[in-house]
């Protein structure tokens, strides 16, 4: 080995050899190699050997290395996997969309609360179109046959409830009848007298005074009667109510037949669609035993 | 040979098309665990269960240079079995036999293509013990670049490719082992440096 050279060159003289040198360093080569006699030698000495070495015969494999069949398992088709990952990921999709739709409020919720919403709707349209013939909720105290204008002292007011004014009563005008149907203790065996009629001094207009436990009035008690003509009759015993105050008697009284009949709020249906849960497990099934298909097979080969 | 079209049949099942790559690359791939083990049973041992490896891990190849990926495998057997010969050391029962080394050690190989003399020939086969020696003193690292450089014939690149290390190293590697391998050899004095001389006025 020349010993004058540094491992750096030597690298240098072996890499020019092999023609591993980019152009600057081969221009540097070639001038220390024009320059340098002892780098011309290691040079020559490196190349020598190199040759050598590649003289040296290779050996030729003693026998044949192929691969038989039983040592091997030859490779089937992989054009399962593929199949296998796609529908792993469209169940994947499908399911997910699924539980969008069960899950997601307010998009979905109307379509499947429809039945209940709707029948909500029915029962207080029926309602409203059989108020003039259902128990109104509040009764007029009255034993009026119709509706009463009351003139106070700054207008006009229909209905009960009017506490200012002079307290004189006049019948005024006619109002539109109304029907509903009379409370058993509506209608008093005796004319009621203005006074009576009237709301106490000082009560609040509209408020009548609540008993502590109301007694509920069934909602068959009453009947239906047809509004009296009679404009100038206002305390007639057989009063017409209308939607006012209600008798005295009544004051506190819970109605059970209007409460009744009106619906509360329903407690949301069971599931529309019992199928929308099966559909979400088998797709999820059927996700993972695909994935799991695709991963074993890849793996086998 | 269309290296990409015997892999595509190969995994789609054909295992002659397989085979076509092994007459290929088995020539190069028992040279290489040769000069790497220096025993020739043992290099018939990885070298078989390099394309055993090869044969199963092919789904893995992600194309380039199928001579680069085969012989990291047979570079990582040779690994392998070095490994286990340093953990249970080995010792023959009985001593190969001279005719078991003579049907290895073919004369059809041995023959110097210009010269039929016995006494080349016995000269060559002392060539190739002293190169074999001189390999087996070298650090595994130093040998397998050399090997693959200088023996097989691999570009940088292929090396770098097969043993996963980067061009720089390999110079560095490749300088190394050339420099101990020559002072190894030189220690066999004359025969060394008459083959040398040979060699020399060849290519002069």
């Amino acid at each position: 080995m020349n010993e004058h050279l540094t491992l750096k060159q030597w690298e240098q003289v072996s890499a020019a050899l092999d023609g591993k040198l980019n152009p600057k360093e081969r221009g540097r080569m070639d001038s220390a190699l024009q320059s340098d006699p002892g780098m011309k030698k290691a040079m020559d000495e490196l190349a020598a050997f190199r040759a050598f070495l590649r003289s040296i015969p290779q050996h030729k494999a003693p026998r044949s290395f192929t691969l038989k069949t039983g040592q091997v398992k030859p490779f089937r088709s992989r054009n399962l996997i593929p199949i296998f990952r796609m529908v792993s990921v469209a169940a994947s999709v499908l399911m997910a969309a699924l539980f969008t739709i069960e899950f997601l409020p307010g998009l979905f919720a109307p379509r499947l609360a429809a039945a209940p919403a709707s029948s909500d709707r029915i029962t207080m349209e029926s309602m409203a179109i059989a108020a003039p013939t259902s128990e109104p909720l509040i009764l007029w105290n009255g034993v009026t046959s119709a509706p009463q204008v009351y003139r106070t002292g700054g207008g006009w007011g229909v209905g009960g409830g009017a506490g200012g004014g002079d307290g004189n009563l006049e019948s005024m005008a006619i109002a539109p009848p109304l029907t509903g149907t009379l409370y058993p203790g509506a209608i008093s065996e005796q004319p009621v007298t203005k006074e009576e009629a009237l709301p106490a001094e000082g009560a609040e207009e509209g408020s009548p005074a609540l008993e502590s436990t109301p007694e509920l009035i069934p909602a068959d008690g009453g009947q239906t009667v047809e509004s009296a003509s009679e404009a100038d009759a206002p305390f007639a015993p057989v009063a017409n109510p209308i939607i006012g105050i209600r008798p005295t008697q009544e004051w506190g009284q819970a109605i059970q037949g209007a409460a009744a009949e009106q619906p509360l709020r329903q407690a949301p249906a069971a599931p529309a669609f019992p199928w929308l849960r099966f559909a979400e497990i088998g797709l999820g099934a059927l996700a993972l035993a695909a994935a799991l298909i695709a991963i074993l097979s890849r793996h086998q080969h | 040979m269309d290296e990409a079209a015997l892999i595509k049949d190969t995994l789609s099942g054909d295992l002659e098309a397989f085979n076509r790559l092994v007459l290929a690359y088995q020539d190069m791939a028992y040279n290489l665990a040769y000069r790497m083990l220096g025993s020739h049973a043992q290099a018939q041992d990885a070298t078989q269960n390099a394309f055993l490896a090869a044969y199963r891990s092919l789904p893995g190849f992600r194309g380039g240079s199928f001579k680069g990926w085969l012989l990291r495998i047979v570079t990582n057997q040779c690994y392998d079995e070095m490994r286990r010969r340093q953990r249970r050391p080995t010792t023959p029962l009985e001593p190969l036999s001279h005719e078991d080394d003579e049907e290895i050690e073919s004369p059809a190989w041995m023959k110097d293509e210009h010269s039929e003399d016995p006494e080349d020939a016995l000269i060559q086969k002392d060539i190739e013990s002293a190169v074999q020696h001189c390999l087996e003193a070298l650090p595994k690292d130093f040998r397998t670049v050399v090997v693959m450089v200088d023996l097989e014939g691999l570009d940088y690149e292929e090396v770098s490719s097969a043993v996963r290390i980067p061009l720089g190293t390999i110079k560095s590697r490749l300088v190394r082992a050339r420099l101990k391998l020559r002072d190894c050899l030189q220690g066999f004095g004359e025969l060394f440096s008459s083959r040398l001389r040979h060699d020399t006025e060849e290519r002069a």
